[in-house]
């Protein structure tokens, strides 16, 4: 017999030795890192604070990469502070995706910068027009993204960003209407002369008075862009001209272009657009005026590549070229027809839903109100793996009844919404003595939206809506809700970050007491039009919820709004959003 | 079929077939770096995993003998915890002590598809759970001062999801 001695690799080099740690599960320190990868980012900030040792792990890169640092006015000086003060913690702040909001040009703001910059790489600016400190800074940008910039930097009338000083730039964000035409422009121009050579994705918005720098600019990268978003504000002056730059596409894989823009402008576009780019994503949301024609064609030219079609408001499109997605259903992973009310179950079966479908993941059907009750059924059944499914308003085909087909056919699903489906009923939810419900197999629910479904009542709260790691709950005009209710909420959904719930009459101050008190990981609240409440709410929020960035309490008459905003910009400078 | 020997860290033998064996991407590679890949008359001890545990992992392993091996290039998928098969899920109803040394032996005998799905349960162990729950869950001591909790939960406060 052989015997084969010490040679296993030794794998126990780097776990924890620490004695005083013997409570601790002994696991090297890389399989910890492998569980702390499959925690969606709020579980990872919990397991964060847990101890020092898992606070470490948790911050190591590849997790960091799930998080976006939000640098405010609020927390401006303590970041600055930790890189004065602490500089060996201050690579625990760093991260790759960085959001400024609501910041002005300013020292600490530069230090920050100087600190966290080279790491880099997404720039979100946000309500932040500080692009004269951008410059040198960022050798790792790849992607900029601008919301909300109405205006540049107060008495400065130079916003003096230079693109080329960001070698490694790949995408530019700016179809944003509330962004000022003067940094459009500017950026545009700044595209144009001094070529940033890794141009990969341009979001633009199509606007007359820029329609000819816009198409310079396109023109010039057609060769490199994979992704192109138009935003179409005033109809295109010329055909032309615009034949000719699609023409100049070449690898281009994603194209998203709504507003409105005309069918005959679209038509050239995607007529002249070579059929060697495979489109892979095609967003036409919106476009009022395209027709089955039209959309036969486009799934014709690019049956080989298809894998997402945006096309909400769409409403010229029938059943007959919503049958030919069965030309791309072994790719077609996402479609949204919302709003498309033309469109039937027929159609619906027959393009996505034949026979089995192990494809398609996120599905909407909003506002398609001809939809039955067997359809759902028979969709539910035959496209097992949705993760998203959105029925808004599709009253007639959601019941008690074909709530429990999505429940037990579609064990994958994340996200549903069923607002305005105001035929469920507590029972369907919970079920009925002779049939238990199925809501409990989707244990996995991240989002839900019931909002209007106006039946649902406490009971549901304490019988059916239990689900340990849902995120995010909507809950509108369900009247029937009060505070024990509430227990119910705050006792099954504990991970909920984001709660609406408005328009429901018996929601008082005692159930924002339990809301805030219950649910640690709160960050926006939403109780409009909840119009019992009073300023109790509001000294209950701020003395008890510590996680809180986004409040809405519109439409709540016994609330003194200036008072409010006073007290809570004193007290609470945390949450950034304010809404009464 | 050839058959191999693996030695518990308290001495018991476990007579298994090569093709079982080499779900061990450790035992694989010692076998194919030796020249014994016929694995006839050999014998790996292994030192770190007892024979309780041993006995599981092989169970596993037999059970998925034929499974194809996970892609790699999956990668940039989002990582999911719900698509647990129900066998695994019965097998992983073990107490946690079990499960970290499941864990421990499957990364250690370089079993991927055990060791994820460990992995995955795990990690659903501490979804919707407080830092104070978590502690519990796994006998975890809080080591931080009252001063650094507030400073973490201020800087995570600062982040969001990307």
């Amino acid at each position: 017999m052989l015997r084969l001695m010490n040679t296993l690799p030794n794998k126990f080099t780097n776990y924890p030795m620490d004695d005083d740690e013997a409570v601790l599960p002994v696991l090297p320190n890389e399989v910890w890192i492998t569980i702390f990868t499959y925690l969606p980012f709020g579980d990872l900030q919990q397991a964060n604070a847990v101890c020092k040792h898992w606070c470490e792990l948790t911050r190591v890169p590849v997790l960091r990469r799930k998080s976006k640092l939000v640098i405010t006015p609020y927390n401006l000086m303590d970041i600055c502070k930790i890189i004065k003060c602490q500089v060996l913690f201050c690579k625990y702040l760093s991260c790759e995706s960085v959001e400024l909001q609501d910041l002005e040009v300013q020292e600490n703001l530069v230090i920050v910068l100087e600190y966290l910059g080279s790491r880099i790489r997404q720039l979100k600016l946000n309500k932040s027009p500080v692009f004269s400190i951008l410059n040198d800074h960022l050798p790792e940008l790849e992607e900029l993204i601008l919301t909300h910039l109405p205006r540049i930097q107060n008495g400065n009338n130079t916003i003096s960003a230079d693109l080329y000083k960001f070698p490694k730039l790949k995408s530019v964000h700016m179809s944003c209407a509330n962004v000022t035409y003067y940094i459009k422009i500017h950026l545009l121009l700044n595209l144009t002369l001094v070529p940033c050579k890794n141009i990969q994705r341009l979001s633009l918005e199509l606007n007359s008075d820029q329609e000819d720098l816009i198409m310079y600019t396109l023109d010039m990268y057609a060769h490199s862009l994979r992704h192109v978003e138009i935003i179409v504000r005033s109809k295109p002056s010329t055909t032309v001209k615009w034949q000719e730059i699609f023409k100049k596409f070449t690898q281009l894989k994603v194209l998203k272009i709504t507003g409105n823009c005309g069918y005959k402008w679209l038509k050239v576009a995607l007529e002249n657009l070579p059929k060697e780019n495979r489109l892979q994503k095609i967003d036409l949301n919106g476009c009022l005026e395209l027709n089955d024609d039209f959309m036969k064609f486009i799934l014709n030219k690019w049956s080989q590549s298809v894998e997402s079609l945006d096309l909400m408001v769409c409403h010229c499109l029938t059943d007959e070229s919503i049958k030919q997605l069965k030309l791309v259903k072994d790719k077609l992973y996402h479609l949204n027809l919302a709003y498309c009310c033309r469109v039937t179950a027929q159609g619906l079966l027959q393009g996505i839903a034949e026979s089995r479908n192990d494809k398609m993941l996120n599905l909407n059907l909003s506002h398609i109100t001809s939809l039955s009750e067997e359809f759902l059924f028979l969709l539910t059944e035959r496209l097992p793996n949705l993760i998203s499914l959105n029925l808004e308003n599709c009253r007639d085909a959601v019941t008690d009844r074909s709530i429990n087909f999505i429940f037990s056919n579609l064990r994958h699903l994340r996200h549903l919404s069923l607002n305005d489906c105001v035929r469920i009923t507590d029972d369907g939810l919970i079920g009925t003595e002779s049939s238990t419900s199925a809501l409990n197999s989707l244990q996995r629910l991240e989002t839900l939206s019931l909002r209007g479904c106006r039946n649902i009542s406490n009971r549901s709260l304490l019988k059916a809506l239990k689900f340990q790691q849902l995120r995010k709950l909507t809950l509108g005009y369900c009247y029937k809700i009060s505070s024990s209710g509430i227990e119910g909420l705050v006792e099954y959904c504990p991970a909920l970050e984001e709660l609406t719930i408005t328009s429901c009459f018996m929601m008082s101050d005692d159930c924002v007491l339990q809301i805030v008190l219950g649910l640690p990981r709160l960050r926006k609240l939403n109780v409009s039009n909840c119009v019992n409440l009073t300023m109790r709410s509001i000294d209950y929020v701020m003395t008890y919820c510590k996680t809180l960035r986004e409040l809405c309490m519109n439409g709540i008459d016994a609330l003194e709004v200036e008072q409010v905003q006073q007290k809570l910009l004193k007290q609470k400078p945390q949450i950034l959003k304010v809404e009464l | 079929m050839p058959n191999i020997q693996l030695q518990s860290s308290d001495n018991e033998f476990f007579n298994i077939d090569v093709q079982v064996a080499r779900c061990s991407g450790t035992i694989k590679t010692l076998l194919e770096d030796c020249g014994m890949e016929s694995g006839d008359n050999v014998i790996v001890p292994l030192p770190n995993i007892n024979s309780e545990i041993l006995r599981q992992v092989l169970n596993w392993a037999n059970y998925h003998k034929d499974d194809l091996q996970p892609n790699e290039d999956d990668e940039n998928k989002k990582k999911r915890t719900d698509d647990i098969s129900l066998w695994d899920a019965e097998f992983l109803k073990v107490d946690q002590d079990t499960l970290i040394n499941l864990i421990f032996a499957a990364n250690y005998l370089d079993i991927k598809g055990l060791f994820e799905v460990a992995c995955k349960t795990v990690a659903n162990m501490m979804k919707g759970k407080t830092p104070a729950e978590i502690r519990k869950t796994f006998n975890i001591r809080n080591d931080f001062t009252p001063v650094e909790e507030e400073q973490i939960r201020r800087e995570n406060e600062w982040c969001e999801q990307k």
